[in-house]
C-alpha cells in the first residue's frame, strides 16, 4: 500500500513556492497536489465551522501540516477530502474556542444568484442557511453541509466522520433536510404573511 | 427524501454570499506551510537532547495524588446518593398510602391500600394525564408510569434505534420543534435500511470506487436487483458512473449522467454526475504517483 512520501523526502534544499507555479520537489508532490485542489474546500469547512475569514488561512495551514504529520494514516482508496475534512473540523474547534462570534459577510444582493420567489430575497435566503447551519447541532450539521453544500455521497461523508456507518449518514442527513425543508418553509410563510 | 428547487434556491443564495478565500492568499499559505514543514523536518533531524526530570516534579505528583483522592470520594458520594435514592421509593413514602396484611394462603406480607382513593389518585398521577383508564382497560395494573411508557414505546416499537436516536438529537438541538415526520411519508424510507443491503451496498461501491470496476458494475448491478427503490439509489448512480470512467466507458458514463439529471434534478449528486470522468476528488487513482 502505497503512502504519501515519508518524512525523509523532506530535505533542506527545500524551497518554498508556489505550487500553481512550480511545485517544490522536496516535498511529497501528494501534498502540493491535494493543497492545490483541496484549498478551498478545506478554507470553506474551517469557515463553515466558525473560524473567522482572518483567521481562516491560518486554519488552514494547520489543517495541511497535521495531513501532513499523519501521512501514515492516508492510503489509496481513502477519500482525502474525508481526512481533510475531519482534521478541519477539529482545527476549527479549536479556533472557535479562542477566537468571537465571526461577523456576518456582506454581499450585494445583486451578485447573488436567482432568488427563491415569494417575496424572499437572495440575501435573505443566505441569512436563513446561515441561521441554519448556527442552529444545527455540529453532528448534523457537518452530514448537512457535505451532502448539500459539498455534494458527498454518503460513504465518504461517513469517511469524513470518522468511519460511523452508513445508516447513521442516512438517518442524520435525513433529519437535517427536513428540519431545512421546514426552516424554508416557516420562513416562506412569515414573508408571505408581513407582504 | 431530497430538498425541492426552492431549498436548493436558498442553499445556492448562502453559497453565493458566504466568505470565500482569496486566490492570492493561497500561495502565501503554501509558502507558510512549507516553512512550517521544512521546520519540523530540521528538528526531526536533530539529535534529541536528554531532559532532566524538572524539580517539580514530586509536587506534580502529589497535585495528581490530591485530584484522584477528591474524585474517588466525589464518585462514593455519588454512588451513596444513587443507593439512597434506590432505596427511598419504598418504606415510608408508601407506608403513608398502603398498610400491610399477611396473605393466609400464602403467609407473605403483601401491601393493601390503606386509602383506596389516595392509592387510585396515585396510580393515575404517575400514569401520567393522557394515559387514564389504560390499565383499567386491559385489567392490568402494569405500576406507575408503565402504561405511558408502554404507549410511548409501541408507536415506536418498528423504527431503527439509530433514526430514533438522531431525530431525537436533531430535534433537540435543532431550530425548532416540531413534531416528527412519519417516517412512512417518504417511500424511500420505507425501503430497506438492512444490514444486508448496507453491507451489499458498501461491497458496491468499494469495488466501483476503488477496486475493479467491472466486477463493481456487476455488484452495483446486483444491488439494484435486490434492493430497487433503495435510499441509497443515488450514491449507487454516482458509484457506476464511476465505474462507467474507471473501465474507460466515458460515453455511457456521461449517458448515465445526463439520465441521472433529468431523473433527479434536485439532487445533491447531481453536479457530482456530471463531472465523475473529470472529477479527481473521490480518491487518488492507483495509478498516481506517491512517491
Amino acid at each position: 500500500m502505497q503512502r504519501i512520501g515519508p518524512a525523509r523526502t523532506m530535505s533542506k534544499e527545500f524551497v518554498p513556492s508556489d505550487p500553481a507555479a512550480s511545485p517544490p520537489t522536496a516535498i511529497p508532490e501528494p501534498l502540493s497536489a491535494i493543497f492545490r485542489e483541496h484549498y478551498a474546500f478545506v478554507w470553506r469547512t474551517v469557515h463553515r465551522f466558525g473560524v473567522t475569514p482572518a483567521q481562516a488561512d491560518d486554519a488552514v495551514q494547520d489543517v495541511f501540516v497535521i495531513l501532513y504529520r499523519r501521512r501514515s494514516d492516508w492510503t489509496i482508496g481513502h477519500s482525502p477530502r474525508a481526512l481533510l475534512f475531519g482534521i478541519a473540523r477539529r482545527v476549527a474547534k479549536a479556533y472557535r474556542k479562542k477566537a468571537t462570534r465571526p461577523s456576518p459577510e456582506t454581499v450585494p444582493d445583486a451578485e447573488l444568484p436567482e432568488a427563491p420567489g415569494g417575496g424572499v430575497s437572495r440575501w435573505e435566503a443566505a441569512q436563513l442557511v446561515r441561521d441554519f447551519l448556527e442552529q444545527l447541532d455540529e453532528i448534523h450539521r457537518a452530514v448537512f453541509i457535505l451532502a448539500e453544500l459539498e455534494g458527498m455521497a454518503a460513504p465518504e461523508i461517513a469517511e469524513a466522520l470518522g468511519g460511523v456507518n452508513l445508516n447513521t449518514v442516512y438517518t442524520r442527513l435525513r433529519a437535517a433536510r427536513t428540519q431545512f425543508a421546514r426552516a424554508v418553509k416557516r420562513h416562506q410563510a412569515r414573508e408571505a404573511r408581513t407582504g | 427524501m431530497n430538498l425541492d428547487r426552492q431549498a436548493r434556491t436558498y442553499l445556492r443564495a448562502f453559497e453565493a454570499a458566504e466568505a470565500k478565500p482569496d486566490p492570492e492568499a493561497q500561495a502565501a499559505s503554501w509558502a507558510a506551510i512549507a516553512e512550517r514543514l521544512h521546520d519540523e523536518a530540521d528538528d526531526e533531524a536533530r539529535p534529541h537532547a536528554i531532559v532532566a526530570w524538572p524539580k517539580r516534579r514530586p509536587w506534580i505528583a502529589w497535585g495528581v495524588l490530591a485530584t484522584a483522592a477528591a474524585l474517588l470520594i466525589w464518585q462514593a458520594r455519588l454512588l451513596t446518593s444513587f443507593v439512597t435514592g434506590l432505596a427511598g421509593r419504598d418504606p415510608n413514602d408508601f407506608s403513608a398510602v398502603y398498610g400491610t396484611r399477611t396473605d393466609e394462603r400464602t403467609n407473605a406480607t403483601i401491601e393493601v391500600p390503606a386509602d383506596p382513593a389516595a392509592a387510585s389518585e396515585r396510580r393515575i398521577e404517575a400514569s401520567g394525564p393522557n394515559d387514564l383508564g389504560h390499565g383499567i382497560d386491559h385489567g392490568i395494573d402494569h405500576g406507575p408510569g408503565r402504561s405511558s411508557f408502554a404507549a410511548h414505546r409501541a408507536d415506536e416499537h418498528d423504527r431503527p434505534v439509530t433514526e430514533l436516536r438522531e431525530q431525537r438529537a436533531v430535534e433537540s438541538h435543532g431550530p425548532a420543534r416540531e413534531p416528527q415526520a412519519s417516517r412512512h411519508e417518504d417511500p424511500l424510507v420505507r425501503s430497506s435500511l438492512s444490514a444486508a443491503e448496507i453491507t451489499s451496498f458498501e461491497a458496491a461501491n468499494r469495488a466501483a470506487m476503488q477496486g475493479n470496476p467491472t466486477r463493481g458494475l456487476e455488484l452495483l448491478a446486483d444491488h439494484e436487483t435486490h434492493y430497487p427503490a433503495s435510499v441509497f439509489a443515488e450514491e449507487r448512480e454516482l458509484a457506476r458512473a464511476h465505474a462507467l470512467c474507471r473501465r474507460g466507458d466515458v460515453a455511457k458514463a456521461r449517458d448515465l449522467a445526463e439520465a441521472f439529471v433529468a431523473r433527479h434534478p434536485h439532487s445533491h449528486l447531481a453536479a457530482r454526475v456530471q463531472s465523475t470522468c473529470s472529477d479527481s476528488s473521490n480518491g487518488i487513482e492507483p495509478s498516481h504517483p506517491l512517491e
